[in-house]
């Protein structure tokens, strides 16, 4: 390895390199193994660097700035480790905004590295130059620019420990020409923390105390879980908490996959297209208990009838999301695997069977209005339910769904069954349609040896269509699902609902998307007819390289139940 | 309204991009800085913001808590009116042709 023989050549520990050098190998003593870019003419030093190191690190050639971010992020939310990407300066690093937007609501940590003019060129609108810092600042955890070389394992250093850190967000270096250029003696030293930041607040015990007494005092105790337990890895730490305290829980669609679909306490999925049950209940619980999630308004509904009726516990990493959606009676700010164990300890042993009968009571209507029609439907126009059903009954524990934005999403995340933690990847509170596609060859990467479904809708699909181009090149194994329907049918079903079915720039007229992908050499599929949908499934699933299927779906089918905006929770409709 | 005026004391690291940083927070939610003053605290590298704005009580809450979120800012806390000592300085100059765009040499 490059490391050890530096560190054996000179006894010091230091090597003079270049600052281009420098970031490679700091990359690499952060354990980074993989980069998604694009390289341009302010990040070529860079490239030329990781040219020598293409053992220890690999770097995958995305199609668009805009893939490699989201690659990172599919990386990163499949591994739990932190996602690199890099791009030269001005547009290149312009199109990394929409991932980075993306990484910071939905907590996922990125390092990106973005190149930039030389320094004495800085705020002369010199070619390519953009204020990344000033664009990126809104949209990152914290950003940095870098003028001279010295400063790059630094930076670098700070960059990842801030990203893995607390709750964790994307980091941006802006890093100039010249200091990529210049030299430097290189000398890791990995970051360990600074006076402005207190990444894991201490638990306050007395805290946890009251939340116990709330819980073994509640008849109607109800939790609410999110990403927070899979970013803590608190899964097995949650799972002990509501078994011993027998409390039905729910999930926002960033907790998919924390705790496993058919545990005899999950309740389902929260929110506007969410499950009957949690969102009635929601309404006639008398304790909320929400674990590291964030009261987003698409969980909540309006917020002026919004449980009104039940006191609520929360328990996040982060102080500033408490009361800023819902008022809190009890805030545990602490990380989620400290606080659930504690709590564990405190609260009694209970099972709260009527209350969990209350669900399933209501989860029974839901199955006879919604979801036996979804499943099996009696038209012969195809429904998207019944295609993920299909994924769910013919594939292994292995897992991992990747979803773009709409309609399909929201079936993905009611229909498809998780079996273990981070099995789910979806763009949750930027919606950013063009994620799957992306998202879905870093998830591969990240994890080789899990099968790795994009399941798309035909307007995400063609808003990141170019990356076929980047599965073409690493050959990455990636199962593809095209649920076309020829509509932005999320919007067209806004549109059927509340705009009188005016299809306002909703119809799509598509190209011929088996020529399309059979161009970039992958094995296609499209299937129209039901009779053939087993079958076209099972042979995607078998299939040892990319596959990708295209399922003609209802035009005007509509994804049920729903909250309607500006309504409560309760007041969820069964169609 | 509910508006009242608060005084909001941030505690950064002194750094280029800091007073963007703090301020975003308020050009996000539509909140105008009636005044702003930034200078070095009695502790070397620390800047000290004094930041005055209308709001209400629920708001400078949150907008405290965003500030402490932010990597590179220590502290932040907030001062509601009674607990202001407002100052004005006033400073004036004799009449004279102003000539704004040429050094006086």
């Amino acid at each position: 390895m490059e490391t050890l023989e530096i560190k054996n050549k000179n006894k010091s520990n230091q090597k003079l390199m270049t600052g281009a050098q420098a970031v490679v190998q700091s990359l690499i003593e952060e354990g980074a193994d993989l980069i998604f870019g694009y390289p341009g003419g302010a990040i070529m030093p860079v490239y030329d660097a990781l040219y020598d190191f293409e053992v220890q690190i690999k770097h995958v050639l995305t199609r668009h700035e805009q893939g490699a971010t989201h690659a990172a992020q599919g990386y990163a939310r499949a591994t739990g480790k932190v996602g690199v990407c890099m791009a030269t300066s001005g547009p290149g690093a312009t199109n990394l905004i929409t991932g980075i937007a993306d990484a910071q609501i939905d907590s996922t940590p990125l390092v990106c590295i973005t190149g930039q003019v030389p320094s004495h060129l800085l705020g002369t609108d010199a070619f390519q130059e953009t204020d990344v810092i000033g664009i990126s600042m809104p949209v990152t955890k914290w950003n940095v620019q870098v003028t001279k070389a010295e400063d790059i394992p630094m930076a670098i250093a700070k960059a990842f420990y801030i990203a893995r850190s607390g709750r964790p967000g994307p980091v941006l270096i802006d890093i100039t020409k010249d200091a990529q250029f210049g030299e430097l003696n290189f000398n890791y030293k990995p970051f360990t923390g600074m006076r402005s930041y207190t990444p894991k607040p201490e638990l306050d015990k007395t805290k946890v105390e009251q939340a116990a007494e709330l819980i073994n005092q509640a008849k109607k105790p109800f939790v609410l879980f999110g990403q927070g337990v899979i970013l803590s890895n608190a899964e097995q730490a949650f799972k002990t908490f509501i078994e011993k305290s027998g409390i039905p829980s729910a999930c926002t669609i960033l907790g998919l996959s924390a705790l496993e679909t058919n545990h005899y306490l999950h309740v389902g999925l929260l929110g506007m297209h969410g499950n009957y049950a949690p969102n009635k209940l929601t309404n006639e619980c008398d304790l909320l208990i929400a674990v590291g999630m964030r009261f987003d308004d698409r969980v909540t509904g309006n917020l002026e009838k919004y449980a009104n009726q039940a006191k609520v516990i929360h328990l996040d990493i982060d102080p500033s999301e408490i009361d800023k959606n819902v008022k809190t009676d009890v805030a545990v700010i602490a990380d989620a695997k400290e606080s659930l164990t504690y709590l564990t300890k405190l609260v009694d042993k209970k099972e709260h069977k009527e209350w969990l009968n209350q669900f399933r009571l209501l989860e029974q209507e839901e199955q006879t209005e919604v979801i036996n029609e979804e499943l099996n439907p009696t038209t012969h126009i195809m429904s998207m339910g019944e295609v993920i059903h299909q994924i769910n009954e013919l594939s292994d524990e292995k897992n991992i769904i990747v979803t773009d934005v709409g309609q399909h999403q929201m079936m993905a995340c009611r229909y498809a069954k998780f079996k273990q933690t981070r099995s789910m990847i979806t763009s949750g509170g930027l919606g950013t349609m063009g994620f799957c596609l992306p998202a879905a060859i870093g998830a591969k990467m990240g994890k080789p040896d899990s099968q790795v479904i994009a399941v798309m809708g035909d307007g995400g699909f063609q808003m990141t269509i170019q990356e076929l181009g980047t599965i073409l090149q690493c050959k990455t194994p990636v199962k593809m699902v095209v649920l076309n329907n020829e509509f932005l049918g999320m919007v067209r079903q806004w549109q059927e609902l509340f705009f009188d079915k005016r299809y306002a720039s909703t119809h799509m007229v598509n190209p011929d998307f088996q020529a399309i992908v059979k161009g970039y050499g992958i094995t296609t599929k499209k299937v129209d007819h039901r009779a053939d949908l087993k079958t076209a499934v099972t042979e995607m699933l078998a299939h040892e390289g990319s596959y990708f299927l295209e399922v003609m779906v209802g035009k005007e089918n509509n994804v049920f139940p729903m909250v309607p905006t500006g309504l409560s929770v309760s007041e969820i409709r069964l169609k | 309204m509910n508006d009242k005026r608060f005084k909001l004391s941030v505690f950064t690291e002194n750094m280029p991009g800091m007073l963007n940083r703090v301020t975003i927070i308020f050009t996000r939610r539509k909140i105008n800085i009636e005044s702003l003053n930034v200078s070095e605290s009695e502790v070397k590298g620390i800047s000290r913001f004094k930041i005055v704005i209308n709001t209400s009580e629920e708001q400078i809450i949150k907008i405290t808590k965003q500030l402490e979120k932010q990597v590179d800012v220590l502290k932040a806390y907030y001062h509601s009116e009674s607990d202001m000592l407002l100052q004005d300085l006033a400073v004036s100059k004799p009449a004279e042709k102003l000539n704004l765009l040429k050094d006086e040499d």
